[in-house]
């Protein structure tokens, strides 16, 4: 479902052209009138031409991101699987899901037909979403410690992953199996934060 | 909450372990310096030059641009923002980017000394800034000849004759066929640092099927 921001949309006559002009070619493979219907545009009372615009504008962006990853990965499965997880950062709030783990990763995967869900390729996929090439997550870490969580800045892992030993970021104590407490997660990068806005 | 077991470090760890193209993963995302970059950068394009020196059979009439796209593709399925000719003070065969983190490269097929010494030029006069986190760059060399040691030897050796300013050599300790260049850049007037990388590609079996094939040949 697509998200507008009813504060921030005010978008003036000239950008609205501008951005129809700039994205006619689309024009052919959406159904531009599809969007009409989704409960947000009804709900949101922006104009019919702000809603057309937006829309546009974040398909079109999603087309070129599509397209870099079938350029890198062809026929492989992190195609589909990375599409999937693209659908699903843009499906989600981006602005409360501040937490994703590898599970839910792997439920948005095994819920696309198209995508393959193989532990090896999700984590393979998961690696490239994660580089500057198509930069769609922000792997941060954390650690479990008593139930509570404890983010770890990647300057504190880089050291414990030198030393042996990470030093717990409250009380300071060195803990030396850190890598049974310590955890990836993920969070929408900024690209689809800015895709999502 | 229970955590589960799959995304913690030591899982992360052990998955590098038995597939090959996670190796270097949590290195990767936790690379937060221009130094580390670099490091974690060399790492992965040794792995990527041991996948094409696997099959040589495969690469005997594969152009210079064919081979640095190899390399190209195969960065970019780590994750690296890697562009092979992008516009950079001309074409440079290759550039990854990371935030202000740029890296560049020159790829060669060796011919002769002085085509390598052009490559070189290229890398350091043309296409690199010699600026801060942009001095490191790399020169591939393809070797389609036998005695891989003897060519870098002997190009280190001509490299050497050309008297940069401030030039010194290293070892790589990584991977002691390779090894560094370090000399005053042109336009910074900094320590650029060219870390020098043979690919082998020579094929020639002499076995019998090998031998065979090449009699079939001709």
């Amino acid at each position: 479902m697509l998200k507008v921001d009813r504060e921030n949309r005010n978008l003036s006559e000239s950008t609205v052209k501008s951005n129809q002009d700039a994205t006619a070619s689309y024009q052919d493979r959406l159904n531009t009138d599809d969007f009409e219907h989704e409960p947000v545009f009804k709900e949101s009372g922006i104009s019919h031409e702000t809603a057309q615009s937006h829309f546009t504008i974040q398909q079109h962006q999603r087309i070129e991101i599509a397209k870099k990853i079938a350029d890198d990965w062809g026929s492989k499965p992190q195609s589909s699987i990375c599409v999937a997880i693209l659908d699903y950062l843009l499906d989600i709030d981006t602005a409360t899901s501040a937490h994703i783990t590898y599970s839910l990763l792997q439920e948005s995967v095994k819920k696309s037909e198209q995508a393959a869900n193989e532990d090896r390729d999700l984590w393979i996929a998961i690696q490239y979403l994660c580089g500057e090439r198509v930069h769609l997550l922000d792997a941060r870490f954390e650690l479990v410690d008593n139930n509570v969580r404890f983010p770890i800045s990647n300057a504190l892992l880089n050291d414990a992953r030198e030393t042996g030993k990470l030093a717990h970021p409250e009380s300071n104590k060195l803990i030396s199996d850190f890598e049974d407490k310590v955890f990836i997660y993920f969070q929408p990068s900024s690209l689809v934060q800015s895709i999502s806005a | 909450m229970s955590k589960d077991i799959k995304d913690n470090l030591r899982r992360l760890q052990e998955l590098e372990s038995f597939i090959p193209e996670l190796a270097g993963f949590p290195s990767r995302i936790l690379a937060v310096n221009y130094e580390k970059f670099i490091q974690v950068l060399y790492e992965d394009i040794d792995k990527i030059i041991g996948l094409l020196q696997e099959n040589p059979e495969l690469l005997q009439h594969d152009t210079e641009d064919r081979l640095t796209l190899s390399i190209v593709s195969n960065l970019r399925c780590l994750g690296y923002n890697a562009s092979h000719e992008p516009k950079i003070g001309g074409h440079v065969d290759i550039a990854v980017k990371k935030s202000n983190f740029m890296w560049i490269g020159e790829a060669k097929i060796h011919h002769d000394y002085e085509y390598l010494w052009q490559g070189f030029q290229q890398l350091v006069t043309r296409y690199s800034t010699g600026d801060n986190n942009q001095n490191d760059g790399g020169l591939l060399i393809y070797i389609k000849t036998q005695n891989t040691k003897q060519v870098i030897q002997k190009w280190q050796e001509h490299l050497t004759s050309k008297n940069l300013p401030n030039y010194s050599i290293q070892p790589c300790e990584v991977r002691n066929l390779c090894f560094f260049s370090i000399h005053t850049h042109q336009r910074s007037g900094c320590d650029f640092k060219v870390r020098h990388m043979p690919v082998i590609l020579y094929f020639n079996p002499q076995d019998k099927s090998g031998l065979k094939s090449r009699k079939q040949k001709s």
